[in-house]
């Protein structure tokens, strides 16, 4: 009996055990953690959208991020608003805004000013020139619209000579030696124009305003769009929305018509660097000017000849490496030169190649890991570096050079070689 | 008479001298899940409880000096296991997802970020809960023998997993494990590495002072440490290089100590002390990269320098078990056998998979290192470690037998097994819970050609209390800097505010589960 009741006392006591449940900590309170708060897509921009919780959140950068959500998900999705969606809708409840001249700022400057920094006369105009050739910077910072185009003493935009505004594709392949681990590294710099073609005096002027700047690596084989390759340098907006207006031009070119071909000045262009002498390549600053006479960065140093050009603060131009170089960033001088060696195809399209030459120092980077001795040479395939020109509409504006550069096929389409789009004329 | 205590000296004298030099070199070695079962049928039906009366060379294990309580005697076994373990993860809000906005964003340098979170979506395996199901077997064999010398017992034993001999893996217990198995794991019942296991020990009980009995023994193992140097010769071809592996192995050993005395025939006590035991694996790698050398930078002589890229210390402890003190008292009677043992386990001196306290893993040790420097963007919660020491804990083991005819005996047995693992509020998931085991066995005892034989049952139902946990979202670290910036415009990321994580036990969990254990031997008394 004894026995029973001991059996029967430990069962009670090992059916109170089974039953216990022990709690750790507190639930959370999603509130509490931090998300911004949304009511529609708008309140989450840039780089995000407002998801069915009532947070701002972000999927993805671009529709190649989505295969993986497709995994999951299943379906055919794109990214839209930063949120992968299927590929049918309509996309309702974009965030961004419609583009108002009125929202159009500047920043103005004298010719006093640019020539200082060995830019045009007009240079106070460079963030308005997307928008058209027609608009120019006011002195209160708004970019108003002249309602023309000057194109120069007497001359208005033509349908069958040089005059008028022209898309242009502009391509500067390089190869850099110094490059850690790799032989050497070859780089297509791919450039989206608005160029206004007008006569100054015996001259005609080719001025670029630039719309848009890329870097890609290549082998023989192929050539890498931003993020394919395992680690790159890319040109943030900053850089290319901060560089001169370029000015190609010539006192001798043929009458306009097919065949017709002309070659201009070079232009020489400073990067973030004062120097007497734009011909003078020893004048660019280089790392050890920086280091003595720029440092502690931002000097007031009038010895100092580097300067931030691109306004984000740090010495130089500032390019970041993605992928493998994990988002750091490099800073570099540079003096650029080039020319165009023109071609007339028809009268809407003209081609040619871009002899073009640097010396760039990297002075600077993020980390002591990106700063290296580059020697940077054209590339040996003289035809990787070229020029196309479309005529476009006098009041076009860098969305339309966009639009042509996005259509396969089309002139300004991106292709490795010159003549790899067969002329229009030979179709 | 006289030649045989001086034989026994002997070889009592040689057994020390053994052990002792044994001593000075030796370490932990592991144990897997025979810490819990028992090492053999009869330690599974008493629920391993023989710390003053054992009748099976698993005392080995539990009370060595148990060996010369009984007549000599070998056997072969068969044991399995299998678990029912689950640890089940809470739903997670969307937003606690790493963005691939993460890979647009300035969030410091290389110094400052190296435990960069990935994508959530582009972690190698999704978070998903553990279900711990798979059964394990083993054979084994053991034995003791007296050598011809009254009151000594030399013992030994070995388990053999099958189909494997040997399986580890180890796992980090908090974000880290993101880029791996991307689970909980549970940390001290239930995953076991299956290793083959053994034990060497001895014993005496001297012939004119009896009623006291000494013991030792040694369980074995391996550890084993391993370098490897690599050669990329281009970085561009990630599926090209060259390698050579250099490995050593050692044994690898764990003391036991046992004492039992038996004040009078119808009561013992027991005592039984254990070194802490774990499986030390040391790794290293060196890398050799083409064309890479140190970056200009202030020391331009070492300018051409090669820089190889150096991974060193990586140190893992696999199924660590802590030290234990157990004493226990045991009472005969009436064909009876019933006897009770406590263990303290100093659980506070616990290592995890990659040599880690507890109390260390849970602070951020190393980001907070990083985050000083000056363009770092993490802010790592300051954590007290002493809040997730491991405790100290006192465990308890029992058996009832039952001698109900002379050839056969029937054993109850119980354990209860604490919990040292703290709340798991923070950074850390070490999965534990109260555990507690209910044993059944059954002996047979026959004759055959004249020898005694035995056949032995035994069965475990082990069951894990239901321990839920909820993560502090302030413990836990922000993993796409709120202050991140987008690398072209420099501007502020709306979608890295608020608590990014890829921690997988983040908000919270629950573990419960059982499982079943059995054995059947057969032996003969020599």
């Amino acid at each position: 009996m004894k026995r029973l009741h001991l059996i029967i006392i430990t069962s009670l006591l090992a059916l109170l055990a089974f039953g216990c449940t022990t709690t750790d900590g507190e639930e959370y309170d999603p509130s509490k953690l931090g998300y911004t708060t949304c009511e529609r897509n708008r309140d989450c921009q840039p780089y995000g959208f407002c998801n069915d919780d009532g947070f701002c959140a972000s999927e993805c950068r671009e529709t190649a991020d989505c295969w993986l959500f497709e995994q999951q998900r299943g379906g055919d999705l794109v990214c839209l608003n930063y949120q992968c969606v299927e590929f049918s809708t309509d996309g309702d409840d974009d965030g961004t805004d419609d583009d108002s001249p009125l929202d159009w700022t500047c920043r103005p400057k004298t010719p006093e000013e640019c020539e200082t920094m060995h830019w045009l006369p007009f240079c106070g105009d460079r963030d308005c020139l997307d928008h058209g050739w027609q608009y120019s910077c006011s002195s209160s910072g708004q970019c108003i619209s002249d309602d023309s185009v000057d194109f120069g003493e007497g001359q208005s935009a033509t349908t069958d000579d040089y005059y008028g505004v022209w898309g242009t594709l502009f391509t500067t392949a390089a190869r850099s030696e110094g490059v850690p681990l790799v032989p050497y590294q070859d780089t297509v710099t791919i450039h989206l124009l608005l160029t206004r073609v007008s006569k100054q005096g015996d001259q005609t002027v080719f001025h670029s305003n630039m719309c848009y700047m890329e870097m890609r690596n290549f082998t023989e084989d192929e050539v890498f769009a931003v993020g394919e390759d395992i680690g790159q340098l890319i040109i943030p907006p900053p850089y290319y929305e901060n560089v001169s207006t370029l000015e190609h031009k010539t006192a001798s070119i043929a009458p306009y018509a097919p065949g017709a071909t002309f070659e201009t000045d070079t232009f020489h262009e400073p990067r973030s660097v004062l120097v007497d002498d734009l011909t003078d390549d020893d004048e660019v600053p280089d790392r050890t000017h920086y280091e003595e006479l720029c440092t502690p960065w931002p000097t007031s140093s009038e010895d100092c000849r580097i300067t931030d050009q691109d306004g984000d603060g740090l010495p130089g131009m500032t390019n970041v490496g993605i992928g493998a170089l994990n988002n750091q960033s490099t800073y570099s001088t540079q003096m650029w030169h080039s020319k165009l060696e023109g071609t007339v195809v028809d009268n809407d399209h003209i081609r040619g190649f871009v002899p073009n030459w640097n010396r760039q120092y990297q002075i600077g980077g993020s980390n002591p890991n990106m700063v290296y001795d580059l020697v940077v040479q054209m590339h040996p395939d003289v035809d990787r570096s070229y020029f196309r020109m479309v005529r476009m509409d006098e009041f076009a504006d860098c969305d339309d050079v966009w639009a042509a550069y996005e259509e396969e096929g089309n002139w300004l389409y991106f292709t490795p070689f010159l003549g790899d789009i067969e002329d229009p004329t030979a179709k | 008479m006289q030649r045989r205590p001086k034989m026994a000296i002997r070889c009592l004298a040689l057994t020390v001298a053994v052990m002792a030099a044994t001593a000075l070199w030796m370490s932990p070695a592991m144990a897997g899940p025979f810490k819990w079962l028992g090492y053999d049928t009869a330690a599974v039906g008493s629920a391993n409880s023989q710390v003053s009366y054992g009748s099976s060379y698993s005392v080995l294990a539990t009370n060595p000096a148990l060996m010369s309580r009984f007549a000599p005697r070998g056997g072969i076994e068969f044991l399995f296991y299998k678990p029912q373990l689950s640890i089940e993860l809470m739903d997670r809000p969307a937003n606690a997802d790493v963005p691939f906005v993460f890979y647009s964003s300035k969030i410091g340098d290389a110094t400052t970020s190296k435990d960069r979170a990935l994508p959530t979506i582009e972690l190698k395996n999704a978070r998903s809960n553990t279900d711990v199901e798979e059964a394990r077997y083993f054979i084994g064999a053991g034995g003791t023998h007296n050598l011809g010398i009254k009151g000594f017992r030399l013992g030994g034993l070995i388990l053999l997993p099958l189909p494997d001999q040997v399986s580890m893996s180890t796992y980090f217990p908090n974000e880290q494990e993101q880029y791996f198995s991307n689970k909980l794991h549970m940390v001290r019942f239930g995953e076991w590495s299956p290793i083959v296991s053994g034990m060497l020990g001895v014993s005496y009980a001297p012939p004119s002072f009896n009623y006291l009995s000494f013991g030792a023994a040694l369980a074995i193992s391996v550890s084993a440490s391993a370098s490897m140097d690599l050669y990329m010769p281009s970085i561009q071809a990630e599926d090209y290089a060259k390698s050579n592996m250099n490995m050593a192995m050692a044994l690898s050993l764990r003391p036991i100590i046992g004492i039992q005395a038996e004040p009078t025939d119808w009561m013992a006590i027991g005592l039984t002390w254990k070194l802490w035991s774990y499986m030390d694996v040391d790794g290293a790698g060196n890398m050799l990269l083409w064309n890479y050398r140190k970056p200009p930078g202030a020391e331009t002589e070492s300018r051409w320098e090669p820089k190889r890229v150096s991974q060193e210390d990586h140190d893992y402890a696999l199924d660590y078990e802590p030290m234990e003190l157990t004493l226990g008292i045991g009472f005969d009677f009436s064909g009876w056998e019933i006897q009770a043992a406590v263990t303290w386990n100093h659980w506070s001196a616990y290592l995890n998979n990659h040599h880690e306290s507890p109390q260390d893993s849970a602070q951020y040790l190393d980001v907070i290192a990083d985050s000083e420097a000056e363009d770092s963007m993490y802010t790592p919660p300051v954590i007290d470690g002493d809040d997730y020491k491991f405790k100290e804990t006192f465990s308890v083991t029992a058996s009832a037998s039952w001698q109900y005819v002379d050839w056969a005996k029937t054993t109850l047995g119980f354990g209860y097994y604490p919990s040292p693992v703290p709340a798991q509020d923070g950074r850390t998931s070490y999965v534990d819970s109260d555990v507690m085991n209910f044993a059944l066995g059954q002996r047979f005892d026959f004759k055959l050609f004249g020898s005694k034989f035995y056949t032995q049952l035994g069965l475990q139902f082990w069951y894990m209390t239901e321990r839920v946990t909820y993560k502090d979202p302030s413990k836990i670290i922000d993993e796409f800097p709120d202050e991140a910036e987008h690398i072209f415009e420099g501007t502020a990321v709306p979608s890295a505010k608020g608590l990014q994580t890829n921690n997988p036990g983040f908000p919270g969990y629950t573990v419960s589960g059982w499982m079943i254990a059995g054995a059947a031997n057969v032996g003969m008394e020599f």
